[in-house]
């Protein structure tokens, strides 16, 4: 018997090609329930989303994202409430907030390849442009966006590996040797 | 006017986008590791190329043609910087042939 869940980790890939048919508003519920379920560090809430559905919207936000090679239906932008930051009395920049806004991201990815929809983050964007663009207030900044739609076949664009990965390569046992 | 130097009117909204790209990943490259740098010039003529693929001359469009499989291939080497500067050592050579063939001067080598 195969784990279905071990089977998504193993067989999601970042999509660079989408094609123009729309997510369902339904789907894209169940990618933002997926990250509310995602391990946060101390149990504390910094993160925010703010979805893009519009095509005008969306087209905007590509054109000040270098990093967005996918032309996404839908555009899931992880942000940081830094005003939850300083209430809780963390120090700015603590790295658990990045580990958040990193679990949050892969969980979404894997429910949306869960929903046979293809998803890839971007992190190459202006900051400054996308926050204008969503509206966002000061103390909120846009972090990581994950990009949904439905995938394409052909060409991905993947960018090629410098070298075989396995798991034991990245591994060791006990004590590192 | 021969037909290498038709003029190519570039739409508004293309002008600003690439206008755009040009301004927004300035910023963010401040930040992005150095050997995207290259990636992105290459987005950006890709960009440009797609824009005017389908009013260019057939010279353009021979330039287009031979630079795209190596573009292409350039992308997907970005890992790996040796197999990267291979293959934008390689466009060098396809332009400057390209850009002495159109402007009639030969290539000595040729000889």
């Amino acid at each position: 018997m195969t784990n279905e869940t071990l089977q998504i980790i193993k067989t999601r890939r970042v999509v660079r090609m989408m094609t123009g048919e729309p997510v369902a508003r339904t789907n894209i519920e169940q990618i933002l329930e997926a990250a509310r379920w995602a391990p946060v560090g101390g149990n504390q809430r910094f993160l925010r989303f703010v979805v893009a559905e519009d095509p005008k919207l969306i087209n905007l936000i590509r054109m000040v994202s270098p990093g967005m090679i996918q032309r996404p239906q839908v555009i899931i932008t992880i942000c940081a409430d830094w005003d939850k930051f300083r209430k809780n009395k963390v120090k700015g920049h603590d790295r658990s907030s990045y580990i958040d806004v990193g679990t949050a991201m892969q969980t979404m990815l894997l429910a949306s390849h869960s929903l046979e929809l293809g998803s890839g983050p971007v992190t190459s964007f202006n900051k400054i442009s996308v926050g204008i663009m969503l509206n966002l207030p000061s103390h909120v900044t846009p972090e990581l966006m994950v990009c949904v739609g439905h995938p394409a076949s052909g060409y991905q664009m993947p960018m090629a590996p410098k070298q075989k990965i396995t798991w034991e390569s990245l591994v060791d046992w006990g004590r590192v040797s | 006017m021969n037909e290498n130097s038709t003029n190519i009117v570039l739409h508004e909204s293309e002008v600003v986008e690439l206008f755009v790209y040009f301004l927004a990943t300035a910023r963010v490259q401040i930040d992005d590791p150095d050997y995207y740098g290259p990636m992105r010039l290459l987005i950006a003529a890709e960009k440009l190329r797609d824009f005017v693929s389908n009013r260019s001359s057939s010279s353009l469009t021979r330039l287009f043609e031979l630079t795209e499989p190596i573009i292409n291939d350039a992308h997907i080497a970005i890992n790996d910087i040796e197999k990267f500067s291979n293959k934008l050592d390689q466009l060098s050579k396809v332009i400057a042939n390209y850009l002495l063939e159109v402007n009639g001067i030969e290539d000595p080598s040729h000889d």
